[in-house]
């Protein structure tokens, strides 16, 4: 038995220590696949609790024989995505046009500046995938997940996460070459 | 294809995308403060809905109890503090049916 089962069966049991622990097991990859989506500190904090507070409502319902990480991981995309659509519905492209403004005094031919600036575009430009694309670059880049585990956490085939990672490279590679438009069509999160 | 395959076959654009997602990843952890909230408001949860809790299930047909010896057939009678909570014992309940 494993030591998530283990714990997972105290907390059954009503110990509360066990939840403290298996946070402390889980935390980071929960709270770093919440930022990688969201791009929002306190946002992924939020989300990093509420992930833990249902595993302790649905404690009952998890199989112990099963491993933990892809249901913590099923539950954060869940909330992240609740996050995002909440947040595009009132939220004002400010950081456009602040970069715009900010953009020109930020050059600077140094190669580690060149660096700095090259991942912050390629940041920009992850932030600009639809949903469905930017969940399937983290988990697959980031969390370091084959296409057969994200298929698990997301509920789909392999074939469309496969078709999802594949729209979501070309996509970066338009933006960042000022290409524009997303190709494919945005399809709603399932 | 295991992870390390799978490093080893990146492409170069590929690689730039995992470490600018690493980069963002790497240095904000949460606040310590977010465990202890965790853990105050999970122990709420338990307070505030006992029957939802782990600990009010198991019991809730009184299994663990022995039946004595003179009783022919074990009855499986329903514990209402299990259902409804603490608040709600045998009294109450009666109450409600009236």
């Amino acid at each position: 038995m494993s030591d998530d089962a283990r714990l997972i069966l105290r907390l059954q049991s009503g110990d509360l220590e066990a939840l403290g622990q298996l946070y402390d097991r889980h935390r980071l990859p929960v709270f770093r696949t919440a930022l990688a989506i969201t791009h929002d500190q306190d946002a992924a904090e939020d989300i990093l609790q509420e992930v833990f507070l249902r595993l302790h409502q649905y404690v009952q319902r998890v199989d112990t024989s099963l491993p933990l990480s892809p249901w913590l991981y099923r539950i954060t995309v869940n909330l992240s995505y609740t996050y995002v659509t909440r947040r595009n519905k009132w939220r004002v492209p400010l950081e456009d046009f602040v970069d715009q403004l900010i953009g020109p005094a930020n050059y600077s031919p140094e190669p580690e500046a060149e660096r700095r600036d090259e991942l912050r575009r390629m940041q920009k430009a992850i932030d600009t995938l639809p949903f469905s694309q930017r969940v399937v670059i983290v988990l697959y880049y980031l969390n370091d997940l084959s296409l057969q585990e994200i298929g698990e956490i997301l509920a789909a085939p392999v074939g469309t996460i496969k078709s999802r990672l594949h729209y979501g490279r070309e996509n970066l590679r338009r933006h960042l070459e000022g290409r524009g438009q997303t190709s494919e069509a945005h399809y709603e999160f399932t | 294809m295991s992870s390390r395959d799978r490093h080893e076959s990146l492409e170069p654009f590929e690689i730039a995308v995992r470490d600018s997602l690493l980069a963002r990843a790497a240095h904000p952890t949460p606040a310590p403060a977010v465990r202890r909230q965790l853990l105050q408001r999970a122990a709420r949860q338990q307070r505030r809905f006992p029957w939802r809790s782990p600990i009010a299930w198991p019991g809730l047909f009184r299994e663990n109890q022995t039946p004595p010896d003179h009783r022919a057939a074990q009855h499986y009678m329903l514990s209402v503090e299990g259902l409804f909570g603490p608040r709600l014992g045998w009294f109450s309940f009666n109450q409600l049916m009236r």
